[in-house]
């Protein structure tokens, strides 16, 4: 079988240099924290997933952020604090964060951009993250359910396959699905697609898509594979054959995975941080905003941690510097 | 038609001018075109492109060599190698070490990993922390690591280069990125439907991009040289990794989290 693959060579090669600050995360938090960081001079990068990915950039209307009196998007909100941590010389990465290796000094975070380098590391990844809820899908993940299709979508050339969800990152996986599977449906318990409307027009234009909306999936079926999928719609429910399913769907746990339990998590799996410094128990690694759990979430509580973290990681940077120069 | 695009060529001139320390040689197996194929003898679906990759590579700096072999002709050779599947890229240092190799061609994302290789080996040193380090050369049994990828996923080169590392650590071990899209009977046989994909030595295997630490724990428990502590370490992990698992088949959750999830965000909306 001749796939479509194409032979796009991708060099992402650093230099090695590392940085003072690497941002996980370009939300509230995680922008707040390099403009802080940023403007302190520290050499600061930000990897965000997606610009408009994460609680706030999802939200239509925010008109309570202190000093924005008119009614703005939660996009158009982050644009303004991309641009400001920018203009302090921040550098904004669009990378998806897949590892980190905390332990080394300095500490290497993983990415679809290449390796980055931080002597401290600031984790702003929010809580969207979905915790397998479908009957059937924990027992057949990387048995053809899988939460990556620009990984794992060329395993399912040829057969239909399912992707579940609709927002902006869901609708631009789904081009890179349609190029391998043979019929793809799109299913969404939404009556309209949630993603940016640019987005769902793109999607539209593609040719072996199924749009299966206002439907749920209530089961993934299958022992050793996955074999197929039950949906439902208005109390009606059908059973789909289909090799493999990508879920794209949205929850509220903190996301984390990328640490391999690198930094202790409470019961709940949220990062535990010490509440004066936002420092994790990894010295160097701080946390701020949704992923540490919040009682409150709003964007400015968020924004002001972010600030914290940036501070305290510019006292960590200094007393390391002043211990190294003492020992001198 | 080139493959290296001039703007990579120019990055490549420069980094190999300024990183490269020791030649390093490109041992690659490669597949005449036929014209007769049968169901036992398939074609090779990118050795022609791996061929000019592997040239083209050799092009940019004086310090890496292209040496090209015949999969058929010479295949006493490769089976002296292990090669068992082509196109077969052995990072070599020239003098005796072909035990980092990569299965299929190293295009996409796997294309970073093959020039840090190429780094690695002309160096001549890894990047493992010493306790990492300490672990992996102490393994005295043979080891076979191979790496499922395909050249899209972003979480794949670190596990490639994570194995690549432990090989230039020991030379008891042998890592192989395999390219799953190329080998598919490989790649059903180990039950490869999401990458990246660890198997070592048949016996044991994981998905996901784990930190070396723990990737070195697998190798360990493969070769059964795991201490009693680190035994204790790798049965958390292991539980961690298969165990959420459970943990999630057992709460019953009422529905799909997002609903819940929108309820939170629209909290913003005051």
């Amino acid at each position: 079988m001749v796939l479509p693959m194409n032979f796009d060579l991708r060099l992402e090669l650093s230099d090695g240099e590392p940085y003072d600050v690497v941002v996980i995360g370009g939300g509230p938090a995680g922008l707040t924290a390099a403009i802080y960081a940023a403007r302190a001079n520290l050499k600061t990068v930000v990897l965000d997933k997606h610009p408009k990915a994460g609680a706030l950039g999802m939200t239509q209307r925010i008109e309570n952020y202190p000093g924005i009196p008119e009614p703005i998007s939660g996009a158009e909100l982050l644009e303004i604090l991309r641009r400001q941590a920018i203009q302090f010389g921040a550098e904004y990465v669009q990378a998806q964060v897949t590892g980190a290796d905390l332990l080394k000094d300095p500490k290497e975070i993983f990415s679809s951009a290449g390796t980055f380098y931080g002597r401290t590391v600031i984790i702003a990844t929010g809580a969207m993250g979905h915790k397998p809820s479908i009957p059937g899908e924990a027992k057949l993940v990387g048995k053809g359910v899988s939460y990556c299709a620009v990984c794992d979508a060329p395993f399912f050339a040829g057969k239909n396959v399912a992707v579940i969800g609709d927002n902006d990152e869901a609708l631009e996986e789904l081009a890179f699905v349609s190029r391998f599977a043979k019929t793809v449906y799109l299913i969404s318990h939404h009556k309209e697609p949630k993603a940016s409307p640019e987005v769902v027009e793109r999607a539209r234009q593609l040719p072996n898509i199924v749009w299966l909306m206002n439907t749920r999936v209530v089961a993934i079926e299958g022992e050793e594979k996955v074999t197929g999928i039950v949906i439902e719609r208005e109390g009606v429910r059908e059973r789909l054959p289909v090799a493999g399913v990508f879920v794209y769907l949205l929850g509220t746990k903190p996301i984390t995975d990328f640490l391999n339990g690198q930094v202790e998590l409470t019961p709940q799996g949220c990062i535990k941080v010490d509440p004066e410094t936002k420092m994790t128990n990894v010295p160097g690694v701080f946390a701020v905003g949704d992923v540490t759990c919040k009682e409150i979430r709003q964007a400015v509580i968020a924004a002001a941690e972010g600030a914290i973290a940036a501070l305290e990681a510019d006292k960590f940077l200094r007393k390391r510097t002043k211990a190294r120069s003492d020992w001198a | 038609m080139a493959i290296l695009s001039e703007r990579d060529k120019r990055k490549l001139q420069e980094i190999f001018r300024s990183r490269l320390v020791k030649p390093v040689r490109l041992v690659l197996f490669t597949q005449e075109q036929r014209l007769v194929w049968t169901p036992w003898n398939q074609p090779c679906q990118f050795c022609r492109e791996t061929e000019q990759l592997v040239k083209e590579l050799s092009e940019v700096s004086p310090l890496i060599e292209a040496e090209i072999h015949d999969f058929d002709r010479e295949s006493e050779l490769a089976e002296q190698y292990g090669v068992d599947k082509v196109p077969a890229i052995i990072v070599s240092d020239g003098d005796g070490q072909m035990n980092i190799r990569f299965f299929g061609i190293p295009a996409g994302l796997e294309f970073t990993a093959l020039i840090e290789d190429i780094l690695m080996v002309s160096q001549g040193r890894t990047n493992l922390s010493e306790d990492v380090r300490a672990k992996i050369r102490a393994i005295d049994k043979p080891v076979h690591i191979q790496v499922f990828v395909t050249p899209t996923c972003p979480y794949c080169p670190r596990a490639v280069l994570t194995a690549h590392q432990f090989a230039m650590e020991n030379p008891n071990i042998v890592a192989d990125m395999v390219e799953a899209t190329e080998f598919p009977e490989l790649a059903e046989r180990y039950g490869v439907f999401a990458v990246p994909k660890v198997v070592i030595n048949d016996a044991v295997s994981f998905e996901g991009a784990l930190p070396e630490n723990l990737f070195a724990l697998y190798v360990l428990k493969a070769v059964d040289q795991l201490s009693g502590e680190e035994k204790r370490e790798f049965e958390e992990i292991d539980r961690q990794l298969r165990g959420m698992v459970d943990d999630w088949e057992h709460e019953h959750h009422h529905d799909h989290d997002e609903f819940e999830h929108e309820h939170h965000f629209h909290r913003y909306e005051h």
